[in-house]
C-alpha cells in the first residue's frame, strides 16, 4: 500500500475504495451471519402457514403456495395445547416470583454483608451451578416421590427456582452492588431500619435489574425440559416443551403443521420478552456468564 | 470498604435471615442430592426400590470395565470438543464483526442472538424438520446445488448423526459466546487503538497486540464454561436423536438417563454419574483457577 | 444542650486497630472540623458518632444521652454524605420529605416543613425536579434542606464539598457556614483539605493514625503547632523544618525573609540562605533554596510579597532572618513541640 507516487486526490480515492471494499465485506458477512442464524426460525414461521399437504411435498416449496391458519386452528382444537400452555405459564410465573424474592433477599445479603457465611454461600452456589442436572434428578426424583410431590407443578416450580438461583443471585448482587451504600445509610439516619431502607430505597432503584433477572428466570423455566420429563408423568400436568417433545418423539410425523404452529406460539413470549429487555439482558449475560454463572 | 457497611450486631441476624431461604433451597436441592447420588453409587438397588444394600466399589468397577461407558465418554468428548471449538471460533468471529458499527446492526444482533433464547424443543423441532431426508430443506439445498446426489439421512445414519447434533448445538449456543466476547470487546478503551494508530500500527497489528490480549481471559473463561455446560447437556441430544442411531450419539448424560429411567438401574447410573463428575471435576478446577486469576487481574 | 462527648473510643477492624483510644468534646453550637490525611480515622470517628459503625469499646453521648449502641435513626442527628446520598427515584420535594414521612407525618404538616427547609436554602423552585436534573451546588443545598427538616441536635458532614469543582467549592463553603450560623446547629465536619478546615472551623481537630494530634482554633493550630506533623500539615507551603542537633527548628515561609526586611530592633535569628529558584504566584513570591549557617545545609522556602523588591544570584549566599518569636522547636525523635506553650487541648 504505497502512497509515495500518488497525488492527494488519488490518495483519497484509494483510501475510499479501500474503505468501501471493507464496508461491503462487513455488510456481506453480517448479512450472511444473520441469515444463517435466523433462517431456521424464519423457515419455521413460514412453514407454519402452509397446509399440511404442502408440508410433506418433496421437493419442498419455499413460500407457501397457499397461506393458511389451519395448523393453528387444529392445534387448539385437536390437541391439549392450551393445557400445556397454561401449565407452562404457571410453572414459569411461579418460579420467577420465587426466584425474585428468595434470590433477591439472598443477593441483598451477599452484596451488603461480607461475612464468612455469605462468602461461603457465593462459592458454593457457583459449584452448584456446575453440577449436571442429570446427576441431580435421580435423587430429586426419589425425594419427590417420598414427599408426595411426584407429578405436581409445584415440584417443577421448586426445582426451577433452585436451579436458576445461583445465576439470578449473581445478577442481582451486581445490581445491588451498583447502588451506593450511602443511600441506605442516609435512609437509616433519616429514620429507617435496615429493612425499611432496603424496601424504600434499594428495591425501587434495583427495579430495572430485577426486571431483567425476572425475564431470565421466566425464560429458563419456560424452556425447561428435563425436570418436566422426570417429575411429571400425567397428561394433565405436561408443560409445553414436554408436550411438544412427545409428539416429535414419534418416528413418522404426519402433523408437521401443528408442530410448527406450536413451535411458533411457544417462541413468541420468549422473543417478546427479549425485545423488551434487550440491552440489559446482553450486558447482564455477558457479565454473569463470564463471572461464572 | 467502599461498598460494604460495617456490621452491627442486629445486622448479622439480618444477613443470615435474608440468606437462609436461598441457602436452604440450594442445600436441599443441590447439596443433599449430590451426597445422595454418591451414596447410591455404593449400593445395589433393586428395580422399584429406593435404597439397597451396600456393595462397596462394585458399581464403580463395573463402570470402569463397561464398554458402554467408554463409548459414552468418547461420544461426549466428540460432542463437547466439536461443538465448543466451533462455537468459540465462529462466535468470536461474529463478535468481532458485530462490534463494528454498521446500519441495522441491532437487527443483525437480534437475529444472531435468537437461537439462544428459544426453547430447546423448538430448536430441535425446527432442525428435525429441516434435516428430514425427504421433505427437509437441508437435503433439498444440498442436492439442488449439486453437492450430493442422494438424500442424507442426517438423524438416522450413524455416520452423520453426531455431525447433525453438533450443527444444531453450535447454532443454538454460539450466541452465548458472541455475547460474552462482545461484552469485553466493547469495554476496550478507544484510546488504546488511537495511541496505536499514532504509533503507526496496522489494523492487523492492532488486533494482535491490543484486541487479542484483552479478550483472552474472557475467551478462555467462556471456553471453559461452554465445555462444562456442553458436557452436562442432556435435552438437545435426547430430543434430536434419543441417543441413537445405535448409540452413536449417546453421551454420558444420556447414558445416565437410560440407565436410571429406562433400565431402572439406579445404582449403576449413579456410579456413572460420579465417575463422569470426577472427570468434569478436573475441568472445573481449571475453571475456578482461571476465574480466580482473572479476578485478581481486574 | 446539643453537645457531643466521645470517651475512650477504641475501634478495631479484625486485627487492625484504627483508633487506639480517643476522647473528644464538641461544644453546643460550634462548628468542629476533623482534619487529617486519608486513613487517619476521621471518617470512622464520624460514622461512629452517626451510628453507622459500632465502637469496639468506649462511650458516645449526645446531649447527655448515651447513644453508643443506639441505631442511627434514634440519635436525632442529620448527616450529609460526600455524594449527598439523594434518593434518585424521588423528587427534590420527596427527598426532603423523606425523613418526615418515615416517621409517620402526613399531609399539611409535611408540606409546611418541607417548604420551610427549602426556603432556607433557596431551592423552592426545584421541588418538582429529580436529583439528576440539578447541579452539584443545588444537590448540596437539597442535602442540607433534608438534614434541616427534622430539626436535629447534631449535624454531621463527611467531606461534602470534595465533589464540587474548585470555583463552586468556595461559594459553597460560604453558604454552608452562613447556614450553620443562622441555624446554630452543633456541627462536625470531616475533611482532608486544610484550607477548607481553616476557613470553616471554630475549632479544628487534627488527626493522624487514629490519634488526635491537636485541637485548637485555626490561629492556635497555625501559630502553635503541637508537633511536627501538625506543623507540616497546615500551611502551604508547609513550615520549614531544619534539623539542628537533637531537635528540629521550624519557621513558616512568610516569616523567613531577607534580613533587610525584618523590623528594626527586633530579636532575630540570622540564617544564611542560598536561593535557587523563584516562583511568582501573583500576590506572593516563593523562593526555594538551601539554608546554611547556623544550620547544616537543608532545603527551605521563603515567602515574600510581590511588592517586595528582590533580586538574587543563583546559589549565592544571602542574609535572611526569622524573628525569634516565630521560631518553633520540635523534638527530633517524638516530633512534639518544645516550649512555646503549645499543647494538645485547645
Amino acid at each position: 500500500m504505497s502512497f509515495a507516487a500518488s497525488t492527494g486526490a488519488e490518495q483519497r480515492s484509494m483510501i475510499d475504495v479501500h474503505h468501501l471494499a471493507g464496508r461491503i465485506m462487513v455488510y456481506l458477512l453480517a448479512f450472511t451471519a444473520a441469515s444463517v442464524m435466523g433462517f431456521p426460525l424464519v423457515w419455521m414461521l413460514i412453514c407454519s402457514f402452509k397446509p399440511p399437504a404442502e408440508l410433506i411435498m418433496s421437493p419442498p416449496t419455499f413460500l407457501p403456495h397457499e397461506w393458511t391458519l389451519a395448523n393453528y386452528r387444529d392445534l387448539f382444537v385437536q390437541t391439549r395445547f392450551m393445557s400445556y400452555f397454561a401449565n407452562s405459564l404457571i410453572v414459569a410465573s411461579g418460579s420467577t416470583a420465587f426466584s425474585l424474592v428468595i434470590g433477591g433477599l439472598g443477593a441483598y445479603s451477599v452484596s451488603r454483608f461480607n461475612i464468612r457465611a455469605t462468602r461461603l454461600f457465593s462459592r458454593f452456589s457457583l459449584i452448584a451451578y456446575m453440577l449436571p442436572e442429570v446427576l441431580l434428578v435421580i435423587p430429586l426424583y426419589f425425594f419427590l416421590v417420598k414427599a408426595g410431590l411426584a407429578d405436581t407443578l409445584l415440584a417443577l416450580i421448586i426445582a426451577n427456582t433452585a436451579f436458576t438461583l445461583p445465576l439470578t443471585i449473581w445478577f442481582m448482587r451486581a445490581y445491588f452492588a451498583a447502588i451506593p451504600v450511602t443511600l441506605e445509610e442516609s435512609a437509616m439516619i433519616d429514620g429507617c431500619t435496615r429493612l425499611q431502607a432496603l424496601w424504600k430505597v434499594v428495591v425501587p432503584l434495583a427495579v430495572p435489574g430485577l426486571i431483567s433477572v425476572g425475564v431470565f428466570a421466566f425464560n429458563s423455566a419456560w424452556n425447561d425440559f428435563l425436570f418436566a420429563l422426570v417429575f411429571t408423568s400425567s397428561e394433565r400436568n405436561k408443560t409445553l416443551p414436554l408436550g411438544l417433545s412427545t409428539w416429535i418423539g414419534q418416528d413418522y410425523i404426519y402433523s408437521w403443521g401443528m408442530l410448527l404452529a406450536a413451535a411458533v406460539l411457544i417462541t413468541l413470549p420468549v422473543l417478546a420478552f427479549y425485545l423488551l429487555v434487550q440491552r440489559k439482558l446482553i450486558a447482564g449475560l455477558a457479565e454473569g456468564g463470564v463471572k461464572g454463572g | 470498604m467502599a461498598s460494604e457497611p460495617s456490621v452491627r450486631r442486629g445486622d448479622i441476624l439480618l444477613a443470615y435471615a435474608t440468606l437462609s431461604p436461598a441457602a436452604a433451597l440450594l442445600i436441599l436441592l443441590a447439596a443433599v442430592p449430590s451426597v445422595f447420588v454418591v451414596m447410591i453409587a455404593f449400593q445395589h438397588i433393586e428395580i422399584g426400590e429406593l435404597s439397597g444394600r451396600f456393595v462397596g466399589f462394585q458399581n464403580f468397577l463395573w463402570v470402569l470395565n463397561s464398554r458402554e461407558f467408554y463409548a459414552g465418554l468418547w461420544n461426549s468428548f466428540v460432542w463437547v470438543f466439536g461443538s465448543v471449538a466451533l462455537e468459540m471460533l465462529i462466535g468470536t468471529a461474529l463478535a468481532l464483526l458485530l462490534n463494528r458499527a454498521f446500519a441495522l446492526r441491532g437487527v443483525a444482533r437480534a437475529f444472531v442472538l435468537a437461537p439462544y433464547l428459544i426453547p430447546t424443543v423448538v430448536a430441535v423441532l425446527t432442525w428435525r424438520f429441516m434435516f428430514h431426508d425427504l421433505v427437509g430443506i437441508v437435503n433439498f439445498l444440498l442436492i439442488d446445488s449439486g453437492l450430493t446426489d442422494s438424500p442424507v439421512l442426517w438423524l438416522s445414519d450413524r455416520r452423520y448423526a453426531m455431525l447433525a447434533v453438533i450443527i444444531v448445538g453450535v447454532w443454538k449456543f454460539l450466541p452465548f459466546v458472541v455475547i460474552a466476547i462482545l461484552g469485553i470487546l466493547q469495554s476496550i478503551p478507544n484510546e488504546q487503538y488511537e495511541a496505536a494508530q499514532i504509533d503507526g500500527a496496522s489494523g492487523w497489528q492492532q488486533f494482535w497486540r491490543i484486541t487479542l490480549p484483552y479478550i483472552l481471559p474472557v475467551f478462555v473463561l467462556t471456553a471453559l464454561l461452554r465445555t462444562i455446560w456442553s458436557f452436562n447437556k442432556f435435552d438437545i441430544i435426547f430430543l434430536l436423536t434419543g441417543g441413537g442411531p445405535l448409540n452413536s450419539t449417546t453421551t454420558i448424560p444420556l447414558l445416565i438417563y437410560q440407565k436410571a429411567f429406562d433400565d431402572f438401574d439406579m445404582s449403576r447410573a449413579a456410579a456413572i454419574a460420579v465417575v463422569a463428575f470426577l472427570v468434569m471435576g478436573v475441568l472445573m478446577t481449571f475453571y475456578l483457577l482461571a476465574m480466580k486469576r482473572s479476578e485478581q487481574n481486574q | 444542650m446539643a453537645s457531643v462527648h466521645v470517651s475512650n473510643i477504641v475501634k478495631r477492624f479484625g486485627a487492625e486497630t484504627i483508633i487506639p483510644g480517643l476522647d473528644l468534646e464538641v461544644r453546643d453550637g460550634e462548628f468542629l472540623v476533623l482534619l487529617g490525611p486519608s486513613g487517619c480515622g476521621k471518617s470512622t470517628l464520624l460514622r461512629m458518632i452517626a451510628g453507622l459503625e459500632v465502637p469496639t469499646s468506649g462511650r458516645i453521648a449526645i446531649s447527655g444521652r448515651d447513644v453508643t449502641h443506639m441505631q442511627p435513626k434514634d440519635r436525632d442527628i442529620a448527616m450529609v454524605f460526600q455524594n449527598y446520598a439523594l434518593y434518585p427515584h424521588l423528587t427534590i420535594y420527596e427527598n426532603i420529605a423523606f425523613p418526615l414521612r418515615v416517621r409517620g407525618m402526613r399531609g399539611a404538616q409535611v408540606d409546611e416543613k418541607v417548604r420551610w427547609a427549602a426556603s432556607l436554602v433557596q431551592i423552592e423552585n426545584l421541588l418538582d425536579r429529580k436529583p439528576r436534573q440539578t447541579s452539584g451546588g443545588q444537590r448540596q443545598r437539597t442535602a442540607l434542606a433534608r438534614s434541616l427538616v427534622r430539626d436535629p441536635s447534631v449535624f454531621l458532614l463527611d467531606e461534602p464539598l470534595s465533589n464540587l469543582d474548585a470555583k463552586l467549592r468556595h461559594s459553597a463553603r460560604e453558604e454552608l457556614r452562613t447556614f450553620q450560623e443562622k441555624v446554630g446547629l452543633t456541627s462536625i465536619y470531616v475533611t482532608h483539605d486544610q484550607v477548607e478546615a481553616m476557613g470553616l472551623g471554630d475549632r479544628i481537630v487534627i488527626m493522624n493514625g487514629g490519634v488526635i494530634r491537636q485541637i485548637g482554633t485555626p490561629e492556635q493550630i497555625y501559630h502553635e503547632p503541637a508537633d511536627s506533623f501538625v506543623a507540616t500539615f497546615i500551611g502551604s507551603p508547609p513550615m520549614n523544618l531544619v534539623p539542628q542537633g537533637d531537635r528540629q527548628v521550624g519557621f513558616r515561609p512568610e516569616n523567613f525573609v531577607p534580613k533587610s526586611q525584618t523590623p528594626a530592633g527586633a530579636d532575630v535569628l540570622d540564617v544564611e540562605f542560598r536561593p535557587h529558584r523563584v516562583e511568582f504566584l501573583g500576590s506572593d513570591c516563593l523562593i526555594y533554596g538551601m539554608v546554611g549557617n547556623p544550620f547544616e545545609p537543608a532545603a527551605a522556602v521563603s515567602r515574600i510579597p510581590s511588592t517586595m523588591a528582590f533580586s538574587f544570584e543563583r546559589d549565592a549566599a544571602m542574609p535572611f532572618a526569622v524573628e525569634t518569636r516565630h521560631v518553633r522547636q520540635f523534638d527530633l525523635k517524638t516530633g512534639l513541640a518544645i516550649g512555646s506553650g503549645a499543647g494538645i487541648d485547645g
